[in-house]
């Protein structure tokens, strides 16, 4: 018997076509969860991605435009702001011009000159001279000898542009190493004639001051003095190179630079960008009143571009941010899927395989059980389980070994029982065979004789005997009204009583009248027996007989055929007392033939409840002529049983056959 | 092979309708019902029309019903016997003991 595990056991079936199952799902959910999750993530992407640019490039524009308009702005406003200055310079200019007109005398003049000039520190060296070639400076300067203002450049352009002041051009004062410029006035007498003139020289770094606060972020504002630059390096390092050169040489030579030219030339507000060897500038110019000037602001384009850059960073800034983070949290939330689908799988598997192990175990019982029935343990039971199809596989192994258990100890009480009983109805029936004569005559004396007892239990309740005494044969055939023990035993008795009542050669009806009265004398289960005894005188061949209801024989004179034979009829022994019996007598001579025989032969009965019948029995014997006794009976009892078939005998069946041989 | 047995009583009668065959085996079955016939049953009748065969058995629970019966002071009668039962009786001589109808 098999008592190893099994080599591939249920548990690790089923646990492993689980674990196949959760697996695929595992990764067909992971498929779609990624499949899934990258499309949505990429458009998400993109989306955000494609937002960026757009805003970015928007914004860019916006700051680019920004930037040049904010340029050409403060272009304006320092031109105003100069203007502006020179304005309040030549109205001061033209009030000291008054005094003259106005008939002041020459020491308040020049106390009022020099009260100007101390006020405003923009003013540098301030001449003011009259025709008749008295002059003085103002604050005490100096001038070099010999210096005759009438002489000067400014005195006789004042002159010429009078009643409007006249605006030097840009020139280096050696004396401050400054650039400086000078206003010039003619002024009038009283009578309205042309006096004199006043000059003062004005700082261009005094005037710059105005724009410094437009100067910033790489912009270098410049004035344009008859197409020269004019800046302050300290102020704009970056424009230095660009000091005192002509505007046109600096750029190079395209459509811009002469559009720029000619705008500045028309006196005309523009933006250009104009590029020289290096690099590419961006440049605004407005046209300045103060002597004809251009205002101009420049800023490398570069630096344009960074500032623009700048401004837009901002935003792009903030998207990349969005961006890094939505990458991100996008790897987190994937690894973290991924970390949590493995760690529920884990998790589903073990518990998997503990909840199998568990449903398996009486599973395992079962089998346990199972082998240790094989064994022949019949005592093991199996725990009942948790309401499952295994739990009624162990109710059912329960009920299934208590029934064997139940069947195999009837059995063997049964079996000892039918031991029992069946050894002593064997004793009873080897009895009572061996109580029927076993003997027979041989053949070729003066009578041949065969019978035959089948009992249809085991101790049967027939008898038949014959025996010889002195000249007469004695011979009965008798059925006891049951079967078994009883009969068996009742029927010992009439033997018993039929072979010892001989002494007084009794006839066939004293005997049956005998055995009668003792029978029916204690006969507390109303048994009783029918019985044909018959008598043959072998000398004289007479034959007398009696029956006690029983059936008539059947005879059958010498080569004549068998016939039912004359019986007075009278009730069985044992039945009351007292009976009279009447006795026959005929002839029977040498070749007679006599058939005597109990009811199991007619009555025996096939399945179809056909009795065999007299008929039947007739036709038999009616094929037995020229046979011994013992061949005719086998030929009867051959046709009983092909008659009864598989029926078998349900009554004993008892036949003699009795025949008287010549002398 | 089984027999029928309709026990009906009237009074002191008790009628027992028999069918089928009276062999050794359903004799058995006769004679139980006869032990658990009502103390007060004197007159019994069988009623044997239906009864195919009846072996020596059955004539032996017949002996009984008649003795029982006697006992109590009633008797037995056989009534309506088939062709066979009327036989077999008349062969064993029970119509000198019986009163068959």
């Amino acid at each position: 018997m098999n008592q190893n595990p099994p080599r591939r056991s249920l548990r690790r079936k089923l646990v492993f076509a689980s674990a196949v199952a959760m697996l695929a799902m595992a990764v067909a959910m992971m498929a779609i969860f990624f499949f899934g999750f990258d499309r949505i993530w990429d458009n998400s992407f993109r989306a955000i991605g494609q937002l960026h640019s757009k805003l970015f490039g928007m914004n860019l524009a916006s700051a680019r435009s920004y930037w040049r308009d904010a340029l050409e702005q403060s272009c304006l406003e320092i031109s105003h702001d100069i203007d502006s200055a020179a304005a309040t310079v030549e109205v001061g200019v033209k009030s000291l011009a008054a005094l003259e007109r106005l008939g002041a005398d020459r020491a308040l003049t020049r106390r009022i000159v020099d009260e100007y000039g101390r006020n405003n520190p923009a003013v540098g060296f301030l001449v003011f001279a009259w025709e008749d070639g008295d002059f003085f400076v103002a604050n005490g300067k100096h001038t070099g000898e010999g210096y005759d203002p009438r002489r000067r450049d400014w005195y006789r352009n004042a002159f010429k542009t009078h009643p409007r002041p006249f605006w030097t051009p840009i020139y280096p004062d050696y004396s401050t190493n400054t650039e400086v410029l000078s206003l010039a006035q003619a002024f009038t007498a009283s009578d309205g004639k042309l006096a004199g003139a006043l000059c003062l020289d004005l700082h261009l770094a005094k005037l710059f001051d105005l724009a410094a606060e437009h100067s910033d972020n790489g912009r270098t504002v410049f004035v344009l003095d008859d197409n020269l630059v004019f800046i302050l390096p300290e102020r704009f390092p970056t424009g230095a190179a660009l000091h005192g050169r002509a505007f046109p040489e600096l750029f190079t030579e395209d459509a811009a630079l002469g559009a720029a030219l000619a705008s500045a030339k028309a006196r005309k507000v523009g933006q250009w960008e104009l590029a020289d060897s290096s690099q590419r500038y961006l440049v605004s110019l407005a046209p300045c009143e103060v002597s004809n000037w251009t205002v101009g602001v420049l800023m490398p384009m570069e630096e344009v571009e960074k500032a623009v850059a700048g401004m837009a960073e901002e935003t792009d800034s903030a998207f990349r941010t969005l961006e890094d983070n939505v990458t991100s949290w996008g790897r987190l939330l994937k690894g973290g899927t991924v970390i949590a689908m493995l760690t529920v799988l884990g998790a589903s598997l073990w518990l998997l395989r503990r909840s199998v192990a568990k449903g398996l175990r009486p599973l395992e019982e079962l089998t346990r059980g199972v082998l240790s029935l094989g064994r022949g343990d019949l005592s093991v039971r199996l725990k009942a389980g948790n309401e499952d199809e295994i739990q009624t596989l162990a109710e059912t192994y329960n009920e299934m070994v208590g029934n064997l258990a139940r069947h195999i100890e009837l059995l063997r009480e049964e079996t000892a029982r039918a031991a029992r009983v069946d050894g002593e109805l064997q004793l009873a029936r080897d009895i009572q065979i061996g109580l029927l004569p076993g003997k027979f005559p041989e053949p070729g004396g003066r009578y041949d004789l065969y019978a035959v007892m089948r009992p249809a239990r085991e101790v049967g309740g027939d008898l038949y005997d014959f025996f010889q005494q002195g000249e007469k044969l004695y011979f009965a055939v008798a059925d006891v009204s049951d079967k078994g023990v009883a009969a068996g035993l009742f029927m010992s008795v009439v033997k018993t009583l039929f072979r010892g009542m001989t002494r007084d050669d009794p006839t066939p009806e004293e005997m049956l009248l005998r055995i009668n009265e003792i029978l029916a004398e204690q006969n507390p289960q109303n048994m009783f027996v029918t019985m044909f005894i018959g008598v043959l005188d072998l000398p004289t061949h007479i034959l007398k007989y009696a029956s006690a209801g029983h059936c008539p024989p059947l005879s059958a004179e010498p080569g004549r055929g068998f016939y039912v034979m004359p019986c007075p009829r009278a009730l069985p022994l044992g039945v009351m007392v007292p009976v009279a019996y009447s006795g026959m007598e005929c002839a029977f001579p040498p070749g007679s033939r006599l058939f005597v025989y109990t009811d199991g032969v007619t009555e025996a009965m096939n399945r179809d409840e056909e009795l065999f019948g007299e008929d039947r029995l007739a036709a038999a014997l009616a094929r037995t002529s020229g046979l011994t006794p013992r061949e005719a009976l086998a030929t009867v009892e051959g046709d009983v049983h092909r008659h009864v078939r598989d029926a078998g005998l349900t009554d004993d069946l008892t036949m003699l056959l009795l025949e008287c041989n010549p002398p | 092979m089984s027999m029928e047995i309709i026990q009906e009583q009237k009074g002191d009668l008790v009628t027992l309708k028999l069918k089928g065959m009276l062999d050794t085996l359903n004799s058995g079955t006769l004679g139980k019902a006869v032990d658990k016939l009502p103390e007060d049953a004197k007159q019994v009748e069988l009623d044997m029309a239906e009864v195919t065969y009846m072996s020596s058995a059955g004539l032996r629970v017949i002996l009984q019903i008649l003795e029982l019966t006697r006992r109590r002071g009633g008797g037995l009668r056989v009534v309506r016997p088939s062709p066979f039962v009327r036989e077999i009786l008349t062969t064993v001589g029970f119509d000198s003991l019986i009163d068959i109808a």
